[in-house]
């Protein structure tokens, strides 16, 4: 669960259109969300609230080993205008998870109205006792750069503190960071590259452009030197992410090496359903031939029927559903098996919202979702070709069917195209949309013999994470606790 | 004339400026530690067009 600081962190990276995808260092962040997430130790209590747009503050209360706490207060020159409270934030922005990867020229098509070229984001939190100081400043120069200063000030230790300072470039093409930092004096240099994407897409007309299959290759490496100790350091790591092309659901690969200390790692996530993520991670050292084997998965509740949708309200910050939210007084929204907040394409068909999935079992049958069929596409313009004419509205169709209908709309690229689009976007909205109560994850390593638990969720008005990490003992061969604990936040 | 540009424009300094400059060193550092958080206020102050109160300010529970 992310603290408030750093979702408004990230709200703020949202508005002004800063792609935290294209950063080297968060190119496993998929997996790293269902494997390497963090349990709660002790008892902590966080309360944060927004005194105006522009400013907020945060306490939060610990009592591990002694009772300690910290203030925070953040300010952003950019109005934080869609932020959500712990009452009506979606799970979906509110934890880590698997992060859905678009092609840069899909997200920078959204019309830009406003430059946030002058932007930043100061944020200051103090610990007590000991009055230590956490800072971060960062100063957006462009729309495509930003310095970013981190930094840790204690006047109780020697060193005082260290401070790490980041210049940041990222544009759909590529991104590059030159990092130094005060301790060892260490430098280096960050970069990571797109295939299949250009810089200059944004001033053509982005419908005009096929998106192909939504998938991303990425390629990035990052070098270091510690000046004062003489040490090198590299590794360098690769992704793809892609969407099944017959259900829209989506996966990422990623191939992380680092030639020195001769460690490769490879992971493989897949959103297997719109609540339920699957991740693995294979480690390998190929000078000590040592290995390990990390399975890990996420599980979503879905919230209770009356959900706070049919009330006229949205649980959602997301940026693709802002229009909903305007919608959602004009529509008549009809109970459906299971709670979402329907999008828009399919909530101009009441007589289909039967029919969630892009393809779905039901009545054991699969039937395709006829908003998704080209005819009905939404926003399309194109009328269907006849062989997926009217009459596949809700008929039966076989599994066999369905792929079928794939292929032949494959004989018309544009339509494929439109039929891809839709089947992808609509999992895409349903991801988005769908109103979540609670999430369990659960990951496991084979050689470090642990697994974790998480649970979190929504209690009341609060979001609560509890957790349990039990391993084996390698010596007496006893399970045992290693962490435990429950964290409450609230936040409006 | 032997001298090389190295040791020409080497500033010495004194026993004395070296502690002052340590001092005020030392001193900005301090002022920054305690003045970041109340500066960060001020800037989420001074930006909203109805200024709020100091307490809605700094409290993080929310005001009723």
């Amino acid at each position: 669960m992310y603290s408030y600081m750093e979702y408004l962190q990230k709200c703020f990276n949202k508005t002004t259109n800063w792609n935290e995808d294209n950063i080297f260092s968060n190119i496993t962040a998929s997996s790293e969300a269902l494997l390497e997430f963090p349990i709660p130790n002790g008892l902590k209590m966080e309360a944060s609230s927004k005194a105006t747009e522009f400013s907020a503050s945060s306490l939060t209360l610990s009592n591990y080993h002694s009772i300690n706490g910290s203030l925070a207060y953040l300010y952003s020159s950019v109005p934080l205008k869609n932020t959500m409270g712990t009452k009506e934030i979606s799970l979906q922005d509110a934890i880590a998870g698997f992060r859905i990867l678009e092609p840069s020229f899909t997200t920078s098509k959204r019309k830009i109205n406003k430059s946030f070229s002058k932007s930043s984001l100061l944020y200051g939190r103090m610990y007590f006792p000991g009055s230590a100081l956490e800072a971060m400043i960062i100063k957006r120069f462009s729309d495509q750069t930003q310095f970013l200063i981190k930094c840790i000030s204690n006047p109780h230790m020697d060193k005082s503190g260290t401070m790490i300072i980041y210049f940041q470039q990222n544009r759909p093409k590529y991104s590059r960071e030159i990092i130094y930092s005060t301790n060892d004096s260490l430098l280096g240099i960050r970069w990571l590259y797109n295939f299949g994407t250009s810089d200059n897409l944004t001033s053509l007309n982005s419908t005009l452009i096929p998106k192909f299959d939504n998938s991303v290759i990425s390629v990035g490496s990052e070098l270091w030197y510690a000046a004062r100790t003489m040490s090198p350091g590299f590794s360098s790591a690769f992704r793809y992410s892609t969407r099944s092309t017959s259900t829209g659901k989506p996966l990422t690969m990623t191939l992380a090496v680092n030639p020195i200390l001769g460690h490769l790692s490879s992971t493989y996530t897949v959103k297997t359903s719109v609540a339920s993520t699957f991740s693995s991670k294979y480690d390998f050292n190929f000078f000590s031939y040592a290995s390990n084997l990390s399975l890990g998965f996420e599980f979503y509740n879905y919230s209770k029927a009356n959900s706070s949708f049919i009330n006229g309200e949205i649980n959602s910050s997301s940026e693709e559903n802002k229009h909903l939210r305007e919608l959602a007084g004009n529509h008549h929204i009809q109970a459906s098996t299971i709670p979402f907040r329907p999008h828009a394409s399919i909530t101009n068909h009441d007589q289909n919202s039967l029919i969630i999935n892009p393809i779905q079992n039901y009545d054991n049958y699969y039937h395709i979702n006829p908003n998704l069929l080209p005819q009905n596409a939404h926003g399309s313009g194109n009328t269907g070709h006849g062989e997926s004419g009217g009459t596949r509205n809700r008929t039966r169709t076989g599994i066999g069917a369905g792929i079928g209908a794939g292929i032949g709309a494959g004989r018309n690229k544009n339509k494929k195209n439109v039929h891809l689009e839709s089947v992808t976007t609509a999992f895409q909205n349903l991801v988005n949309d769908s109103d979540f109560s609670s999430v369990l994850k659960v990951s496991s390593s084979l050689n470090d013999r642990m697994i974790k638990l998480l649970w979190e969720g929504r209690v009341k008005d609060f979001l609560v994470s509890t957790g349990v990490k039990l391993s084996l003992n390698p010596a007496t061969n006893t399970p045992e606790f290693n962490r435990f604990g429950i964290t409450f936040s609230y936040a409006c | 004339m032997s001298d090389s540009p190295v040791n020409k424009y080497q500033i010495t300094l004194s026993d004395e400026s070296k502690e002052r400059i340590a001092k005020v060193l030392d001193y900005s550092k301090t002022i920054a530690h305690y003045g970041f958080i109340p500066f960060v206020l001020y800037l989420g102050w001074s930006s909203t067009s109805n200024k709020p109160s100091l307490f809605n300010l700094l409290s993080p529970f929310p005001s009723a």
